[in-house]
């Protein structure tokens, strides 16, 4: 009964119950809206990682720690025989890390030097273009990011220094073959990748690697010596770290959003409540008791959630489908700003993240109604009808 | 006789604080009111009628002394049991109409059928006869910003008297109301009153409303100076 009576009163006061109305479900799209963009960047951040860099896992020489550029030197040896096994089946490729300096316009800059095999197709990097330079002693491969800091261009040469096994400086100079254009910053920043032969020459390392990197749906391997498993989990942990990281920044974004949104209803319910009294003090001499009117005010706030759950839907609906659809272009190159982020972001709606706000906003909402309302309970009627509503 | 005695007021007196002090409205009222009565209450303005009639609809209550109401001792119920009261038993007319601006005619004189949970055939029956007695029948599917204010109030009639109470309250139902407006609602009152014996009470200074009374009572300054039978009420001849 009481649902019917605040559906009519709502349906009723057309113009006011539609800006309400709107303005609850501008602040649901926003909610929808920013934290699918943000669920959307991690998804694409992972797939990103996933994508170029981890695929279905890694093995790692003991000592390897790649946060440790000082751990690289002692990180290398032969490959424990099964993993040299997924090598030769072309279900893995192994990396060789080592550190280095380089002079780029007679500049010096330390950088990882990665020796990665060119016709590996596991990881999606463009190592072929590795391949097919007899004439030039060492091609390598280099990111955007670090082509701008380096102010190298495809054709430039410059001096590579480095440590080799037996611990002497010995230098070469490389070449810029290509510029690869990759959404990961790992691959990129401080980075310079080489023929894997190569690597292992100069260093003096011949068959050694620093990890190994294999395909998804590789199973484990037995025989793996000292060499540490890294599964996809604990590979993509520091990617999440650093979105974690992100993440009190993403959830302030939601609580002011939630906040925008509870203070409309509540401002609209204080409003109607202090308009509304003779309907009030009316609704008392026919007979209501107050807790019904409370009941019927809150009921009316809470209806407005609803409604407005609609009015996302048809109004916002549009809009949500084809960012999500098409993504949104982002004007700024992020790879700079070590984060990876799509050129075009596309926003995921999970439906847990629907359910989740959907809820959420329906028990503030309430919350919001039921507080205004309450003061009605305190009301003499006898004030409600001469229209003084304040208690 | 006690068991005809709709009001039974002994010994009421209603203080409103002012300010640190209190400001007497009502005092040394007694009073009884017999079923069927079509009682008006006079006085200049501020004599304390309408303190008087949300007291008796239970809407304020006493400072001093018993009010007994359709039966019940209003001083020993709560505020739903009054709600109550109100919603099976009285009905109420403003003279300001009070009706809810975003129902229709039918919908608003439905309201106190709903809340007395009376089933859908019924109370389109109910609606429908209350809305005829009062005219309204080709209004009912208007809001109220669309009546006149004679429509108006005659939906708030319709509204009181929808769930057929025992008692009407009624504050200076006419004073918005032109001359021929005001007798066509009295009219219509009066003939209620008589088909139903339902009771009603007036708060008025309108000298039209008092030609349809059969007693009044005259208030002033919150004291009841003089209590009227009238046998021959002027606008019957
Ligand atoms: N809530 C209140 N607080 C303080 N004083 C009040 C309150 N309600 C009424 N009064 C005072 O009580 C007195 C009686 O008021 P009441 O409204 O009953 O008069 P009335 O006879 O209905 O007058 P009118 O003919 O103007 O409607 C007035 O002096 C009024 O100021
Ligand atoms: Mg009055």
């Amino acid at each position: 009964m009481l649902l019917k009576i605040a559906l009519k009163n709502l349906l009723g006061a057309r113009l006011r119950t539609f800006l309400n109305i709107l303005v609850t479900a501008f602040s649901f799209f926003l909610i929808l809206f920013m934290s699918a963009m943000y669920d959307g960047m991690l998804q694409h951040a992972k797939q990103v990682t996933m994508d170029t860099e981890i695929a279905g896992g890694a093995y790692w020489h003991p000592e390897y720690d790649p946060m440790d550029p000082m751990t690289f030197e002692d990180a290398h040896s032969a490959l424990p025989t099964e993993v040299e096994t997924l090598v030769d089946e072309k279900k893995a490729f192994p990396v060789l890390v080592s550190q280095a300096s380089i002079y780029p316009g007679g500049r010096i800059m330390p950088a990882i030097m990665k020796g990665i095999p060119p016709g590996q197709n596991i990881v999606n990097m463009p190592t072929d273009a590795l391949f097919g330079y007899e004439e030039i002693t060492l091609p390598v491969l280099i990111g955007k990011g670090m082509a701008s800091d380096t102010k190298l261009e495809v054709g430039d040469a410059f001096t590579i220094r480095w440590l080799d096994a037996d611990r002497t400086y010995d230098a070469n100079e490389g070449t810029v073959v290509h510029i690869m254009d990759t959404e990961n910053f790992k691959l990129d920043i401080g980075h310079i990748w080489i023929p894997l032969n190569k690597a292992q020459t100069m260093l003096a390392m011949e068959g050694e690697a620093t990890y190994v990197t294999y395909e998804k749906g590789v199973p484990p391997v037995l025989d793996k010596g000292d060499w540490i498993p890294r599964d996809i989990n604990y590979l993509v942990q520091d990617m999440e770290a650093i979105i974690e990281a992100d993440k009190p920044g993403a959830q302030v974004m939601y609580l002011i959003l939630l906040a925008l949104a509870a203070m409309g209803i509540f401002n609209a319910q204080v409003l109607s409540i202090f308009r509304r009294g003779r309907e009030i003090g009316t609704l008392m001499a026919i007979g209501m008791t107050r807790p019904r009117v409370v009941g019927l005010f809150t009921l009316e706030g809470g209806l407005n959630a609803v409604l407005a759950a609609v009015a996302t839907l048809i109004f916002f609906g549009p809009i949500l489908w084809y960012f999500g659809e098409f993504g949104i272009p982002l004007p700024i190159d992020y790879t700079e700003m070590g984060m990876i982020m799509a050129k075009r972001l596309v926003p995921v709606y999970t439906i847990g993240l629907v359910v989740s706000t959907t809820i959420l906003v329906s028990i503030i909402v309430l919350i919001v109604s039921y507080i205004p309302s309450r003061r009605i309970a305190r009301m003499k009627p006898t004030d409600a009808l001469r229209g003084k509503a304040a208690a | 006789m006690e068991n005809n005695g709709v009001i039974t007021i002994n010994n009421l007196v209603k203080r409103f604080p002012v300010g640190g002090d209190f400001f007497t409205a009502l005092k040394n009222i007694d009073l009884t009111l017999n079923k069927g009565e079509f009682t008006g209450m006079i006085g200049p303005s501020g004599s304390g009628k309408t303190t008087l009639l949300n007291i008796i609809g239970g809407l304020d209550s006493p400072t001093e002394g018993q009010v007994s109401v359709l039966g019940q001792a209003l001083n020993d119920t709560s505020h739903g049991e009054r709600a109550r009261l109100r919603r099976k038993h009285m009905g109420f007319i403003f003279q300001s109409y009070n009706l809810l601006p975003v129902y229709t005619v039918f919908e608003n004189v439905e309201l106190p059928l709903i809340l007395n949970k009376i089933d859908k055939d019924e109370r389109r029956s109910m609606v429908e006869q209350a809305i005829e007695s009062v005219g309204l029948t080709d209004k009912m599917d208007s809001r109220p910003n669309m009546l006149s204010g004679g429509e108006c109030q005659r939906t708030a009639i319709a509204r009181a008297i929808v769930h057929q109470p025992a008692l009407v309250l009624a504050d200076e139902p006419t004073a918005n109301l032109d001359a021929e407006n005001s007798h066509h609602i009295m009219k219509i009152l009066s003939n209620l009153n008589q088909e139903l014996s339902t009771s009603f009470i007036f708060a008025t200074h309108d000298e039209k409303i008092m030609a349809y009374l059969r007693r009044i009572i005259h208030l002033d300054d919150g004291e009841i100076t003089e209590d009227e039978i009238i046998d021959n009420p002027k606008a019957h001849d």
